[in-house]
């Protein structure tokens, strides 16, 4: 069985417990206005193309369909006639191309993972499976963590939640922690932020807490998007609901440094979001009457 | 004889006036006179000063060391005195000048010109038992070198010269006194009056007598590393502990700040705290957190500060240690006994003196007051080896012949072939070092006496045998290792490239190197590129090299260093690096010709190990710790908003014990800088490894547009 992933990342200490190795996945089914890391949406391997290395010396032209100069000598990538032979990473002196996302064996990413177990053992730590979204590979996530677990390595799930109830039941099982986003309480405008509503996640929540199952709530807090006074309360309320089947919540401010990104992919870059690292103190004090422990990333 | 008008030099004139005698003797005739004569200062910042007159290193009173220009000067500064200064130049400089006799032979010469290497250049940092003044006093001390004469019968020289070391500390005692005495006549400030009546009441009966509490000994201690020629101040927790105990907890604390402060400005070098004795019984005491507290107050990067860890560290100093590395001074750096010690041990060192190494000069394992590590005996750019294996011995930086004739690297069939050169150039290379270091390391014991150190270094007045010249208990030597990973990752391309991939010939590589790449863009790019690094965690990398560095590091342990002891290898980050870089011509890493940036000791080449620290201390298990007896550093870098985090505190924790309990030998840790990151907007290439997280986000520094950068490096200054 196989993952496409773009990234295995050592020494993550800010997704889940101890000292991790994270594997992201690539393929999300949500499209949410803020994301920051945009180079994960997509379920297939793609360049990312970063312009500002670029000095358009035109040696690309030789091999890649896709590249043209302009009549003004600007190098302009069309991502459409992309065939992804991945040419440009290895011939490109300057570095402006990067091949991001490939498909692995498991047994590759196990291994991967592997290395790290001295340091997992003494910090509690483990693998991280994250995204894109994790459901979307859903068979494969399940075996992965299957392994790791004969392997005595425990996992975490990040997780917009959005996905098949037989995917995350069969985590639990085997003993995964969720790091479950809440991207919002309000129905439409969680469409509007992130492209789905949030009937599916809600319910996929719930179910997990139902069977007892280890949840972090992890909040993306995105001034002006989802931050309002109602939201807040709405956010409030809905925690404290289920204040007996979550570990503790942690809000995650905004910050604009995956804004970049968006252009090395062939994104639109969205409108510019204040940073909510500010804001954060004052979320957390409304959020705190949840009775919910409330942890702000990063501290 | 010559009479002199000068009193500006009487350590020259002491020398100079008694030519009959023994070299020793001379030098401790300098030192009495000296002490008798020179100008003494009272400084009440700086502690006790006195000896080198405008700066010079005219000599220090453990032997002689004359610099030409140095007198010269000081004709021109003193014209009224200039025949004096003239004729000690003219009497001092042909017996100084006996530096210069070794005879170094032609492949030698050769070879060190190309500055890739050198060896033997100068007696090395010494590690002084100073304490035993303050706990024993000269009287007793006197008393040791009178035993050990009877006991060593003809060697009445140098038994002579010991003793009047000690004369010439009883005298700057006693005129110390005086001087402070003098002071307090006229000194009105409260502070400085108590400080000048301690050093009056201490040299009352000190240095003849022992010290009786921390502020009579640290001011016998300030006089005796001062006159010793202030190197490293060793294992302070341990030495002092006996009167810090008895000291009254408050004005203790007062003393410890003054000595920091006379060690910041005098620059020492390397103070230790903590360790384990022989039967891993934890040695930390209150006053190593004493130390640490004040090292995370002060923030001063000097005295370099190394704490000891083990098995049985408690908690408390992990955390003590992580407070003050959290200020980003840098400070400790952290050496592993369990690593360090079975390193001592291989050097034949037993178990209970193993355990009592500290370090000396910037990060060299010494054992306080018993040996002569031959600190620094040689260091050699490794990476030299790869380039006589691929141009059959020929520098791809001179031209010139340098190393053995392995053969036209084109003509290599296989890898192991290859390798095999490279192999025999290493041992080459050790092999021309580490004589040329026996020989000039034999001169420095023949020709320059030290009376005073042996008096404070076990085995010399035992042996009747000069500090310099195999007097102490061990008489090992050291050879510091310089561009290691660039070694691996040359090795490890050529493997890839030419052998296993097949991309390029050895005759294509060969010459791309010789032209420095000229011509060859798409070859340098793919090797600039190569993520095949050392530092990474890759099996194939990091199997090459484990072999190459144990190779090294045992084939050292092999070779045997005139004071009777063995080598051993180490790396440390010395300020020498780039110079060590320049000598290096092309590479197939795709070092270019000259670049000056090179690996930090056993680190990746700059800017190549991108997978954060984990995958780093992984490769650096590759190697065998317990080989290298020399200091064995890995310096790591954070981000400064993780480390100054709780998160970032357990995982660096945990990162620590980790390595060590694997038995890694040495980590420094490093919080990357603002300055770092504005360095990185202009030199991208030296900062790959550069790495920002922020929550789930993260990529290379040098990835992001400069608006982003700027954001980060806005951040970075908020959390420092």
């Amino acid at each position: 069985m196989e993952l496409t992933y773009f990234n295995i990342q050592k020494f993550c200490i800010h997704d889940g417990p101890g000292i991790r190795t994270a594997v992201f996945l690539k393929g999300c089914p949500l499209d949410c206005l803020w994301c920051h890391n945009p180079e994960s949406k997509s379920c297939v391997p793609e360049i990312m193309f970063y312009k500002h290395k670029c000095s358009s010396c035109g040696r690309c032209l030789e091999f890649c369909p896709a590249r043209t100069i302009t009549d003004k000598g600007e190098l302009i990538y069309d991502r459409s006639k992309c065939e992804l032979c991945g040419k440009c990473t290895e011939k490109c002196y300057n570095t402006a191309n990067s091949l991001c996302g490939k498909t692995d064996d498991l047994d590759f990413i196990l291994k991967e993972v592997k290395k790290d177990v001295p340091f997992y053992k003494t910090s509690g730590g483990g693998m991280t499976v994250s995204g894109g979204e994790p459901a979307m590979q859903s068979k494969a996530v399940i075996e992965l963590v299957r392994m790791a677990k004969e392997e005595g390595i425990e996992s975490v799930i990040e997780t917009s939640g959005f996905g098949e109830r037989e995917f995350f039941m069969s985590l639990h099982e085997l003993g995964a922690t969720f790091f479950f986003d809440i991207k919002g309480i309000d129905r439409e405008k969680h469409k509007i932020n992130t492209g789905v509503y949030t009937d599916v996640i809600h319910k996929n929540l719930d179910a997990l807490i139902a069977v007892g199952a280890k949840i972090v709530l992890r909040l993306p807090m995105i001034p002006g998007k989802n931050d309002s006074e109602e939201d807040l309360v709405l956010l409030r309320d809905f925690i404290a609901e289920r204040k007996d089947g979550i570990m503790y919540a942690e809000i995650m401010p905004y910050h604009e440094l995956g804004r970049d990104k968006n252009t090395a992919v062939g994104r639109d870059v969205y409108d510019p979001i204040p940073a909510g690292k500010e804001f954060a103190p004052k979320w957390r004090e409304l959020l705190s009457e949840s009775g919910v422990e409330i942890r702000v990333s990063g501290e | 004889m010559y009479n002199f008008k000068t009193k500006r030099e009487p350590f020259a004139r002491g020398f100079l006036n008694c030519e009959s005698e023994n070299k020793s003797k001379r030098c401790a005739a300098g030192a009495v006179l000296a002490a008798k004569e020179m100008d003494l200062r009272l400084d009440l910042k700086l502690g006790l000063c006195y000896g080198n007159i405008d700066g010079g290193a005219t000599y220090n009173f453990c032997g002689l060391h004359c610099s030409e220009s140095h007198f010269k000067r000081l004709a021109e500064k003193y014209p009224e005195e200039k025949e004096d200064f003239l004729y000690i130049k003219e009497h001092l400089a042909p017996l100084a000048d006996e530096q210069v006799s070794w005879t170094r032979t032609p492949e030698q010469e050769i070879n060190c010109s190309e500055g890739y290497m050198w060896a033997g250049g100068w007696e090395g940092h010494a590690n002084p038992d100073h304490a035993d003044v303050c706990h024993f006093g000269t009287d007793a001390l006197r008393e040791k070198i009178e035993k050990n004469r009877a006991l060593n019968p003809g060697k009445d020289d140098f038994y002579d010269a010991c003793s009047m070391t000690m004369d010439a500390l009883d005298i700057l005692g006693q005129r110390y006194r005086e001087k402070a005495l003098e002071m307090l006549e006229s000194e009105t400030d409260p502070e400085n009056i108590k400080k000048l009546q301690i050093i009056a009441r201490t040299f009352e009966h000190a240095p003849k007598a022992p010290c009786r509490d921390f502020a009579e000994a640290i001011v016998v201690f300030v006089l005796v590393y001062t006159f010793d020629g202030q190197d490293s101040p060793g294992w302070f927790d341990q030495y002092m502990y006996d009167f810090w105990k008895v000291t009254d907890e408050k004005l203790r604390l007062e003393y410890l700040d003054h000595v920091w402060e006379f060690f910041h400005n005098t620059r020492a070098w390397n103070l230790c705290i903590s360790g384990s004795d022989e039967n891993w019984n934890d040695l930390t005491n209150d006053l190593s957190y004493a130390v640490l507290k004040i090292v995370k107050e002060k923030k001063y990067q000097t005295p370099n500060l190394t704490m000891r860890c083990h098995r049985n560290t408690p908690e408390a100093l992990y955390v003590a240690a992580y407070e003050a590395l959290a200020t980003g001074c840098g400070l400790p750096g952290l050496y592993n006994d369990e690593a360090v010690v079975p390193a001592l041990e291989r050097l034949g060192i037993p178990s209970a003196d193993a355990h009592m190494y500290v370090m000396n000069g910037c990060n060299q394992i010494d054992i306080q007051g018993k040996s002569h590590m031959g600190l620094e005996d040689g260091q050699f750019t490794v990476a030299k080896a790869v380039e006589f294996a691929l141009h059959n011995g020929r520098s791809n930086l001179t031209g010139k012949d340098l190393g053995l004739k392995t053969g036209n690297a084109a003509d290599f069939e296989t890898f192991e072939e290859f390798y095999a050169a490279v192999i025999a150039q290493l041992d080459y290379i050790m092999k021309l070092i580490t004589d040329l270091s026996n020989t000039v390391q034999a001169c420095h014991g023949k020709y320059f006496p030290g009376p005073f150190r042996s008096v404070l270094i076990d085995g010399c007045l035992e042996k009747g045998r000069e500090y310099k010249n195999g007097g102490p208990l061990y008489g090992n030597g050291q050879i510091l290792l310089q561009a290691f990973a660039e070694t691996v990752d040359s090795v490890v391309a050529v493997k890839k490239f030419v052998y296993d991939d097949k991309r390029f010939t050895m005759a294509e590589l060969v010459d791309a190197l010789e032209k420095n790449f000229e011509g060859y863009d798409e070859m340098y790019h793919v090797l600039k590129h190569s993520s095949y690094r050392f530092g990474n965690d890759i099996e194939y990398v990091d199997k090459i090299a484990g072999d190459l560095m144990d190779h090294v590091n045992g084939h050292l342990l092999t070779i045997p260093t005139f004071r009777g002891g063995h080598f051993s290898g180490g790396c440390s980050p010395f300020v020498g690096a780039p110079d060590h870089g320049a000598t290096l011509g092309a590479l197939p890493s795709g070092h270019k010709k000259g670049d000056e940036l090179i690996a930090d000791s056993i680190g990746a080449t700059p800017g190549y190990d991108i997978n954060g620290p984990t995958a780093l201390l992984n490769s650096c298990l590759a190697f065998d710790h317990t080989l290298p007896g020399s200091g064995f550093i890995l310096n790591l870098k954070f981000d400064s908003n993780i480390f100054n985090s709780e998160i970032g505190k357990a995982a660096f924790i945990t990162l620590w014990k980790n390595y060590f309990e694997r038995k890694g030998q040495m980590i420094t840790a490093t919080v990357v800088s603002a300055e770092e990151l504005l360095d990185a907007q202009k030199n991208p290439d030296a900062h790959r490894d550069l790495i920002v997280r922020v929550g789930g986000y993260c990529d290379y520094f040098v990835n992001i547009s400069k608006e982003l950068q700027d954001n980060v490096i806005a951040r970075t200054c908020l959390n420092i």
